[in-house]
């Protein structure tokens, strides 16, 4: 085996770990979207809680 | 500036270095570096693929605020959305093993001995490599780099500082000592997420977080966003009736406000 050889190794090592990193950041992203999404709409459900209850009230 | 982009990269393993005599044959300790330096990058992806799984603590963020977990899955199916996302996390990592694996167990293809590289290429190709891979360990993995670095993506760090409100602490851990704390922090997040929603974008700094989200509200208010102007004019009342808490809270993220606000033109026309 070469050193060119070794080296050629090395740079497609890089090249697969690089592109798992960027698919991972991306499938982070779409994390924070979920819970951005997921947020708002606790937040809607706990209003229309209370707007219910303070429509009750007397 | 974020702190993500004043800090060192995370990344100190050392790429192995055989850049001397390419043509030359290799002795059987290059041979073994080499195989460790795969052991050690499978090591570190599968590292990084268990720290990405997502791990919210939901359940008590909704069950402080009065709602049913239960009921909350049946409306928003969030637990199901993160066990896919489980999934896709356990895939990658399943894939990048085992491609990495397969490095140097089989031929090289022809198109690649056209591409051949100088050494010098060789040289400037890893430390790129490295350079990105610093730069998305810093602003994806780190706790404290994704606390910041988040909290300055309005949209984005809207909600989830709203849920670090909801739940008490911060991503990184830090508790919020008290209830109006909490809600002081929740302020500045609906105050973020409004932004967006409203598209407030010309918004100026009065000069301290009551004023701010005083005047938020009243724009929202005049946008018809009566739900989240009510939420923060009750927010800014409290704010006023406890000026060091907010004092202090204001040190803490009026800066981080100030980035978030004058992004939101820029973050709109960026895709994600």
């Amino acid at each position: 085996m070469t050193r060119e050889e070794i080296q050629q190794e090395i740079l497609e090592i890089e090249r697969i770990r690089a592109e798992f990193e960027q698919r991972l950041a991306a499938l982070k992203v779409e994390e924070d979207g979920i819970v951005r999404d997921f947020i708002k709409k606790l937040e809607e459900q706990k209003i229309n809680e209370v707007r219910t209850l303070l429509t009750q009230q007397p | 500036m974020s702190t993500a982009e004043t800090e060192t990269p995370v990344d100190e393993r050392e790429i192995p270095d055989v850049s001397q005599e390419t043509s030359a044959e290799v002795g059987p300790n290059d041979v073994q570096m080499l195989g460790q330096f795969k052991e050690g990058t499978i090591s570190e992806i599968k590292d990084e693929a268990k720290e990405a799984m997502p791990k919210p603590d939901l359940n008590r963020s909704i069950t402080s605020i009065g709602l049913n977990p239960q009921a909350v899955e049946a409306s928003t199916g969030i637990w199901a959305t993160f066990e896919r996302e489980k999934k896709q996390i356990v895939q990658l990592e399943q894939s990048a093993v085992s491609d990495i694996g397969a490095v140097g167990n089989r031929p090289i293809v022809e198109t690649k001995t056209k591409e051949r590289k100088t050494p010098e290429q060789m040289v400037e190709i890893r430390e790129k490599f490295q350079s990105e891979r610093g730069k998305k360990l810093l602003k994806v993995f780190k706790s404290d780099a994704v606390s910041g670095g988040l909290n300055l993506v309005p949209f984005v760090g809207g909600g989830k500082m709203l849920a670090e409100a909801i739940a008490g602490e911060t991503l990184s851990g830090e508790k919020l000592p008290d209830g109006k704390s909490q809600i002081i922090h929740g302020a500045i997040a609906i105050a973020i997420l409004a932004m967006d929603i409203s598209g407030v974008t010309e918004l100026k700094l009065a000069g301290n977080g009551v004023k701010i989200l005083g005047s938020l509200a009243v724009k929202l208010g005049e946008l018809g966003l009566t739900k989240a102007a009510a939420i923060m004019a009750k927010t800014v009342e409290l704010m006023m009736r406890h000026p060091q808490l907010t004092a202090k809270a204001e040190q803490a993220i009026e800066a981080k406000i100030r980035v978030a606000m004058s992004q939101v033109k820029d973050y709109r026309n960026q895709s994600v």
